[in-house]
């Protein structure tokens, strides 16, 4: 329990921290401290990813307001009105509102998984049919090929790239090498394994983001610094009167939430435009800054943080770019994890009482370090990102090692580095996510096509 | 005086720190898992690294994953272990490019004989095999890819219906894809995951456990009725005769003796290596099955 304890307070500062890092957040806060998290229970790990993911969402959104950089398309309403807010000196009401609304998204998030929990098993024994496998796995592609980036043609193209890149080696379902004549496998036996997971995220994902958000902040000056002088009873009666907002982002946010990959950009856009629309039908849209459409788009983001775990949790299956990371790390610690492991077992519900403790704690801890964003200003960002940059090809390096393999991942590193160059005006987010469900679209593509078609 | 007290109580404390290194030199030998941290055999693997330190080995568990790392791993080891091998898994790495090197030098034992089985969902109350195929123009049959092509031709013919063949990446989701109504029968290892399953049905398997029907009295035209899954244990670090000899007897003590393992292979109708090495079975045995298994993939 103490353990446990520790590994969510670890969890809910590294979040802290990394949602402060616009772009790069959890997917490699993970990253960073694997070396540290290799002795975790599965408890341990899904807590202290939970709490990362949960704090950063709140701290991301600080980032947002303050600075007005996005740290992904879910904190486009942040950036718009956030900013606008703290441009009129409302900047503290829209931290706390959306702080404290999280929270309350969290609860509703949680009641909703509970009042479900009773029949979870049989539904998701169903979720195993390969139709409605093959139709999550479509869904999930075409989300992100047609919500992410700025061109659906070149996503098309990333989606494809990664996809031919996710096939090297030998597949198992169809069972067959892929393009035996143009990949030297015999020269370099390993890549008949396929491309490792890790090496490939830091060329592939990591290193183009490092370069968007390098490009976000090149041209960044600080004109105002954040200050609260309000009580914490003046915050609270202000969240009251958008309590309702709050609740509306919350049940989309739970609604939305099972949509694989853009699950919180959905929510937290789509909560945004309903109460934006709402608020000019009303005429109390604030064209100056509208607290209660980013309330709701911020505790549409936290209830979603719960559902979108859910394919993980209940089948395996890893939605989101850190998703797919924390998978790696379980099963490189040896654990499995499905229903089998998680809702037939107390870690399941451990973990949705947790997640309730976790955004109280976060909200407890981290409003007060708010005040410190300021100390951000004065970092150059640059030097953060070659920080990152340089501690993240360590990592590869020692992970490598540990799968005995040190100079091969450290080679795929290289070679894919300029390919994750070019990729820096795409949306990287989309080559992963190809790269990472490869295996499982044509394995349910195969079984789906002998089933109704063989 | 002194120096005399001295030097005794140096080649005291000498002795004593020598003899107490040499009385804990326990005999290492680790087990080598060259299969999915998810699966059946890392299951047996954990079970018999603990039946090992409990005969008085110094064993540790070493999660190889495939056949590719487990040669990489097994070139470069320093520590001698044990390792798993089976006639299916090398027929598929085969085929895949990559061979488990299982001959006189590498093979210690043979590991365990388990029946295959066919298994359909409880809920179709199933009673024969001519009764649930009748007015059926096509049944599916999940089974794990690496199968060879042309599995089920001989049963189409027997029974003329279409057998229709239905790929899984592993036999885990092989019995998923029944629970879930994806496919009609499954063909699969006849595991303690699919005995203990309450809503399966398995009505034949290779040698008619548990009361079920023979695969050779319900498919006699099947050329592939007589496979099962065959496993034999491997070594690498064991140089001499003598070493070879105790890892080989410590290992069939464990899976005959220890009782997790024992009510492991029990509860599964699985023949142990103990028993094979009684009734002769070895090594030759292994490789009939395997060829069976690569001429069929061919």
């Amino acid at each position: 329990m103490i353990y446990d304890f520790i590994y969510v307070l670890s969890g809910i500062s590294l979040g802290f921290i990394s949602g402060l890092i616009p772009g790069v957040g959890n997917l490699v806060t993970l990253f960073l401290v694997y070396p540290f998290l290799l002795d975790a229970s599965l408890l341990q790990l899904l807590l202290f990813y939970m709490a990362v993911i949960s704090t950063a969402q709140f701290s991301g959104s600080v980032v947002a307001t303050v600075f007005g950089v996005p740290g992904d398309a879910s904190s486009l309403p942040a950036v718009r009105e956030g900013k606008r807010l703290f441009i009129k000196g409302e900047g503290n009401f829209a931290i706390s509102n959306a702080a404290i609304g999280s929270v309350l998204g969290s609860f509703v998030a949680v009641a909703l998984v509970l009042i479900l929990l009773p029949y979870a098993v049989s539904l998701v024994k169903d979720f195993y049919n390969t139709t409605i496998q093959i139709s999550i796995l479509l869904l999930s592609s075409l989300s992100v090929i047609f919500l992410m980036g700025n061109s659906k043609l070149i996503n098309i193209f990333v989606f494809a790239l990664g996809f031919l890149l996710g096939m090297i080696g030998h597949n198992w379902s169809p069972f067959f090498v892929f393009a035996p004549e143009i990949i030297p496998y015999e020269t370099f036996p390993k890549l008949m394994l396929g491309l490792p997971l890790f090496p490939v995220i830091v060329s592939l994902y990591v290193f183009p983001v490092l370069l968007q958000t390098a490009e976000q902040f090149k041209d960044y000056t600080s004109e105002k610094e954040y200050e609260d002088n309000s009580t914490l009873s003046q915050h609270l009666k202000k969240f009251v009167q958008n309590i309702w907002s709050s609740l509306r982002g919350s049940f989309i946010g739970c609604l939305l939430g099972m949509i694989p990959h853009v699950g919180t950009i959905v929510s937290s856009n789509i909560s945004y435009a309903l109460e934006r629309h709402i608020g000019i039908r009303r005429k109390t849209y604030k064209h100056d800054g509208d607290i209660k459409s980013l309330v709701s788009a911020e505790t549409a983001n936290n209830s979603t943080a719960l559902m979108s775990l859910m394919p993980l949790l209940l089948l395996g299956i890893p939605i989101t770019g850190s998703e797919a990371i924390l998978l790696a790390i379980i099963e490189m610690n040896s654990y499995v994890i499905n229903y089998t492991t998680t809702l037939e077992t107390d870690v399941f519900i451990t973990l949705v009482y947790w997640f309730v403790f976790v955004n109280t704690v976060a909200l407890i801890l981290c409003w007060p370090a708010v005040k410190y964003v300021n100390v951000l200003q004065k970092v150059k960002m640059r030097h953060l990102l070659w920080l990152t940059g340089i501690v993240l090809v360590v990592l590869v390096l020692y992970t490598g090692w540990l799968e005995m393999n040190t100079w091969y991942y450290f080679s795929i590193m290289l070679c894919l580095a300029p390919l994750g160059y070019a990729l820096r005006k795409t949306e990287p987010l989309v080559l992963l996510i190809a790269f990472i469900l490869q295996d499982k679209i044509l394995s349910s593509a195969v079984t789906f096509y002998q089933i109704h078609l063989g | 005086m002194t120096n005399l007290l001295k030097t005794t109580g140096a080649m005291f404390f000498a002795l004593a720190t020598s003899f107490s290194a040499v009385a804990d030199q326990k005999p290492i030998l680790d087990v080598i898992v060259p299969a999915s941290n998810a699966g059946n055999t890392w299951k047996q693997g954990v079970m018999i690294n603990e039946a090992l330190k409990n005969l008085g080995f110094d064993s540790e568990m070493v999660h190889t994953s495939n056949c590719i790392n487990n040669n990489d791993y097994i070139s470069k080891a320093s520590r001698p272990g044990i390792y798993f091998n089976t006639n299916s898994f090398h027929a598929a790495n085969m085929s895949a490019g990559c061979e488990m090197k299982t001959n006189e030098e590498t093979f210690l034992a043979p590991w365990f004989d388990r029946s295959q089985a066919f298994c359909v969902a409880k809920e179709d109350n199933f009673t024969s095999l001519e009764q649930y195929l009748e007015g059926r123009k096509r049944v599916t049959v999940g089974n794990t890819s690496s199968l060879p092509q042309g599995l089920y031709e001989d049963l189409s013919a027997q029974y003329g219906v279409e057998f229709v063949r239905v790929d899984y990446k592993g036999s885990s989701k092989t019995l998923k894809g029944l629970l879930a109504d994806d496919v009609d029968m499954i063909y699969t290892g006849y595991s303690a995951r699919e005995v203990n399953n309450p809503d399966i049905n398995c009505f034949a398997t290779t040698a008619g456990v548990a009361n079920t029907e023979t695969f050779a009295s319900l498919f006699p035209n099947w050329g592939l009725a007589g496979i099962t899954e065959f496993a034999v244990v491997l070594q690498v670090g064991l140089e001499t005769d003598a070493e070879k000899n105790q890892a080989r007897d410590a290992f069939l003590k464990a899976i005959a003796t220890d009782s997790k393992l024992v009510e492991y292979y029990k509860s599964a109708h699985i023949i142990t290596g103990d028993t094979l090495v009684s009734q002769g079975v070895g090594l030759e045995d292994w490789n009939t099955k395997v060829n069976i298994l690569v001429g069929a993939t061919k």
